[in-house]
């Protein structure tokens, strides 16, 4: 599957709640609670909430973002493993290639 | 009896100048405590006049925190403002220690070493062997090899050298950065932890407010950034 070539933004005011996985890179500025697992770089900007599980390729975590969870950044569990979350997300969040 | 005639001399460590009575071979530096000779070499002029100084560094007295210059190279010193006997020397060791080791210099655990007892503090501490203590650098703090610290270890920055498969407890850091594997059983990072390509860091806990893994590293273990402070612990609290 082809890689979205600009990461996955979800920008503040969202609030998700699950699992949500991601295929290329994302920048989280909102609130998520439950398992988050992004198959390239995950950046999580200040604002953000993050509570819950995070598994990415690589990470930064900007200062002034809230994160309580367990990481496992550079092993990412397989995709069967972790349920979407697209059913949270309306489709404009999405890059094309995850539509 | 007649005084005898002063001269000026200046320090060529710190330029400060002072009266010393004429015929003297060599004097301490009232300003940084430095020796150094008076005595004229033929075809020289006064050693005072040498342009070229031994490297000196600065070092904080343990016990009033009082800075001062000294060699490089000198292995012990006396604190200008308190009197205190002051080690400054570096050292390198090996097989199994028990004595006390604190020193202003640099200190080194060299692999297939053990170290038991008191704090040990320096300057820039690099553990290679196996250390049942509490650890303390106050410029930086390396575990490389087969680096092991059981006890509490705090420094200003902390490094995991590559190829290193070290083990630690509760370290404390400034800055951690994690080139090699380190396993530890709670982190603080009180600027940023990081961990670069080729670095593995496995910890229970983890605390920081900024925190990055680059393609390549691996990090395992439960974040919570909420318990950091915004500008940081003191120092107290990095020696906890």
């Amino acid at each position: 599957m082809a890689r979205p070539s600009s990461p996955l933004r979800l920008p503040p005011g969202l609030r998700l709640d699950g699992a949500l996985v991601v295929r290329g890179d994302a920048r989280v500025a909102c609130a998520v609670k439950g398992s988050l697992r992004v198959e390239g770089r995950l950046e999580i900007a200040p604002g953000a909430v993050v509570d819950g599980e995070v598994a990415s390729h690589s990470l930064h975590i900007e200062p002034g973002a809230t994160v309580r969870a367990r990481l496992a950044i550079g092993k990412v569990p397989s995709p069967a493993k972790v349920a979407p979350l697209r059913r949270f997300l309306p489709a404009a969040f999405f890059p094309p290639a995850l539509k | 009896m007649a005084m005898p005639d002063k001269q000026l001399v200046a320090c060529p460590h710190c330029s400060a100048t002072q009266q010393e009575p004429v015929g003297v071979v060599s004097t301490v530096c009232r300003a940084c405590s430095g020796h150094f000779s008076l005595e004229e070499k033929e075809g020289a002029g006064p050693r005072t006049k040498k342009t070229k100084t031994k490297p000196s560094r600065l070092v904080r007295c343990t016990q009033c925190e009082n800075q001062q210059k000294v060699y490089e190279d000198a292995l012990s010193a006396v604190c200008t403002a308190c009197g205190a006997h002051l080690e400054i020397g570096s050292y390198t060791l090996e097989g199994v220690v028990r004595q006390r080791v604190q020193t202003e210099g640099d200190i080194t655990f060299a692999a297939g070493s053990r170290y038991v007892g008191p704090e040990a503090r320096g300057r820039t501490v690099t553990v290679a062997g196996r250390v049942q203590a509490r650890v303390r650098a106050a410029v930086e703090l390396v575990f490389a090899k087969k680096g092991e610290i059981t006890g509490p270890a705090a420094a200003p920055t902390i490094r995991v050298a590559p190829g290193a498969e070290a083990v630690g407890g509760h370290i404390a850091a400034g800055l951690l950065k994690v080139e090699g594997g380190l396993k530890a059983k709670e982190v603080y990072g009180r600027t940023r932890i990081e961990v670069v390509k080729g670095g593995h860091l496995d910890a229970e806990t983890l605390v920081a407010r900024e925190l990055s893994v680059a393609p390549g590293g691996v990090l395992q273990g439960r974040l919570d950034t909420t318990a950091a402070p915004a500008e940081g612990p003191t120092s107290a609290e990095a020696e906890k």
